[in-house]
């Protein structure tokens, strides 16, 4: 070793920071080289000087400013630390949850959370009245539309029209006593005939054939028709609207079969419920008429064609009828009584049934005479048209069922809450084992960097 | 009196009391070295306090692998030398371009006609030149210097908080060493000159800026 490797390590000497060999090497060397021996000397020194910088007192301020940080600090942190060192037996995971705790966010957020949870049934709730208000109060299954509806009807009313106002041009009176007439005299004045008809009415029976020809001849052409409506009418005025729909009823020729009490329900608004009959000519002017009195919100409005069993019933009243003055001729002709008998039991039986036919075609008749409409009415409790404080109706009551169904909902949405995080919890248990692995190896990696 | 393990532990269950005791311990040694690293009294005291508080909060995380007074200094050497990259960052790194850091003494002359040094007084002066001196090397160096020297740490135990090889760590403390070494000799020549000639010594105030000589 050379006096510049020697003194390179020197330091190392000093510390004995080198292999056994190297010591002795350089303990050679300085054996015979004053210079590098001198050299090991001023870095001693220069080693023990500093060795011998004292420590050094700190002010007395010292103590007091850092037992009053400490103190601040504990008080703050000591129920935290204590904390951190029971959750630290459980592993990183308690530390993530606790410093998720702590975070700013998590508790807006979560508090949000809760409350939507248990406002989402109120919320549906509203949104369901709001978008089919109809579907609550209305009486039907289907939505008709109105304007539809008058024009398939035309057809068919032009037809009847020009029947009816043919029969009260003969006959001269109001159409209620239309029921009571003979069928024969309005078969009569009717209108115009129809081959297809002729064709339907083949029955057996020889004796009877001359009565049909007379029927034939005389036949209904126009279609009967019943034709009935329901409709559903927002108001402005619920009262006064009630009013003039019934004089109108009563204009037309109409009379009232039923009317519903209005009730005020939690809302404020007014409903009511009446259904009229209407002479069928006038029928679709009524419906127009309509239209007037307030917003239709829906109506439905349909025909039944009863001419096939209406012309079956009147020509088996005829056969009957036929069969029956038949029989009495019989009777006066008289005979033995055991024909007599038999006479009298198939006369009888003929008058059952022609009571029964009699009955079906009164029916009948009533029906297509008379039109039934059936008027739902509601008043809003907004009125566009003007204003009314029509809102603040019946509050006591709108109140206290508004209050139950509040406490209800959040009844209702503990319960959807809690379904739904039970339906979750697989799902949280399936992320939460993948979570752990992943950190783990993350960790891992971390370590290993390290 | 207790020992440090015990005082330790009731630490960890939050004894402040325990805590301070130990504060009480090792404040002078943590003092210290604070102030050996940075070289200025207001620094040291906010870097010591700063240091038990942090190993207070971090208390219960300390599992004893070392002692109570190692984890001290380390933690106190650690924020030392943040604190002087922070505040020395533009400054050089190497040895070899060394600038005054830090406010230097004034060398004083001490006239003959004075009353001969007081040996405590000698000794305080010397304390202080070699402070100064310190606070002229880097960081690193000085780092290095003060875990070996003052606080007698091993070479591996240095690479470790140093987070270096020992290689380096040698590397260091010997130049560290080797420099302050020319310092003191070049001083010792500078004062002897100035003894020997007091006149010139009135007129020339030299201030502790060496770095021009080197």
């Amino acid at each position: 070793m050379n006096c510049k490797e020697v003194q390179e390590n020197l330091s190392f000497y000093l510390d004995q920071e080198l292999s056994v060999d190297e010591m002795n090497q350089i303990k050679t060397h300085l054996d015979y080289c004053s210079a590098c021996r001198e050299e090991l000397a001023s870095l001693q020194e220069t080693v023990s000087l500093l060795s011998s910088l004292d420590e050094i007192i700190p002010p007395a301020s010292f103590r007091q400013e850092l037992f009053a940080k400490l103190e601040k600090t504990a008080t703050q942190g000591v129920r935290v630390e204590q904390k951190e060192k029971s959750l630290c037996r459980y592993g990183g995971l308690r530390d993530r949850f606790r410093a998720l705790r702590q975070n700013t966010v998590f508790w807006p957020v979560a508090i949000t959370m809760v409350l939507l949870i248990l406002i989402s049934p109120a919320l549906l709730d509203g949104i369901r009245m709001g978008g089919s208000k109809s579907a609550d109060s209305s009486l039907i299954a289907e939505e008709f539309d109105y304007g539809q509806g008058m024009m398939s009807n035309q057809a068919r009313t032009d037809e009847s029209l020009n029947s009816m106002e043919m029969q009260s041009a003969t006959n001269g009176m109001a159409p209620k006593l239309m029921v009571t007439s003979d069928n024969n005299a309005r078969r009569k004045a009717d209108g115009a005939s129809t081959p297809q008809l002729m064709m339907d009415m083949k029955e057996a029976g020889e004796p009877l054939v001359a009565a049909q020809n007379e029927v034939e001849s005389n036949t209904v052409t126009a279609r009967k028709l019943i034709k009935n409506a329901e409709m559903y009418l927002q108001v402005d005025d619920y009262d006064q609207a009630l009013n003039t729909l019934k004089e109108n009823v009563i204009t037309l020729g109409g009379y009232i079969t039923n009317e519903t009490a209005n009730a005020v329900d939690s809302r404020g608004t007014k409903r009511g419920n009446l259904q009229i009959r209407i002479p069928q000519y006038r029928f679709d002017e009524f419906l127009i008429g309509m239209d007037d009195f307030g917003k239709l919100k829906n109506s439905y409005i349909y025909s039944q064609d009863v001419t096939e069993e209406y012309i079956d019933v009147g020509s088996r009243l005829k056969t009957m009828r036929t069969k029956e003055e038949r029989l009495l001729n019989i009777l006066t002709q008289s005979g033995n009584l055991s024909d007599v008998l038999d006479v009298e039991n198939e006369l009888a039986n003929t008058r059952a049934q022609l009571e029964s036919l009699e009955g079906r075609m009164r029916y009948l008749n009533n029906q297509t005479e008379y039109s039934t409409v059936n008027i739902s009415l509601e008043q809003v409790v907004a009125s566009t048209q003007q204003v009314s404080a029509s809102g603040l109706e019946g509050l006591g009551v709108r109140v206290k069922e508004a209050f139950i169904k509040a406490i209800n909902n959040i009844f209702l949405g503990l319960g959807i809450s809690i379904v739904f995080i039970s339906a979750a919890i697989p799902y949280l248990v399936v992320a939460g084992i993948l979570f752990v692995i992943v950190w783990g190896i993350w960790r891992g990696l971390k370590q290993k960097r390290k | 009196m207790y020992c440090d393990e015990h005082l330790v532990s009731k630490s960890k269950n939050g004894d402040l009391q325990a805590f301070e005791e130990l504060v009480c311990r090792y404040e002078r040694k943590v003092y210290s070295i604070a102030y050996r690293m940075t070289g200025d009294y207001d620094d040291a005291n906010d870097l010591a306090q700063e240091t038990f508080l942090r190993a207070f909060r971090a208390i219960s995380g300390f599992r004893g692998d070392s002692s109570f007074s190692t984890w001290l200094s380390h933690i106190v050497t650690n924020l030392c030398r943040d604190e002087l990259r922070k505040r020395y960052r533009i400054s050089v790194e190497s040895l070899d371009q060394e600038v005054c850091l830090g406010d230097a003494e004034v060398k004083k002359q001490i006239p003959s006609s004075d009353p001969g040094p007081d040996e405590i007084y000698e000794k305080l002066e010397l304390q202080e030149e070699l402070q100064s001196l310190l606070n002229t090397l880097s960081p690193e160096f000085r780092l290095a210097l003060v875990l070996r020297d003052l606080q007698g740490f091993s070479y591996q135990e240095i690479a470790e908080q140093m987070e270096c090889s020992i290689g380096t760590v040698k590397s260091r403390i010997n130049r560290a060493r080797n420099f302050l070494k020319e310092k003191i000799l070049n001083q010792r020549e500078q004062n002897m000159r100035w003894e020997q000639n007091p006149q010139e010594s009135r007129l020339y105030n030299v201030k502790g800026g060496d770095a021009n000589e080197l």
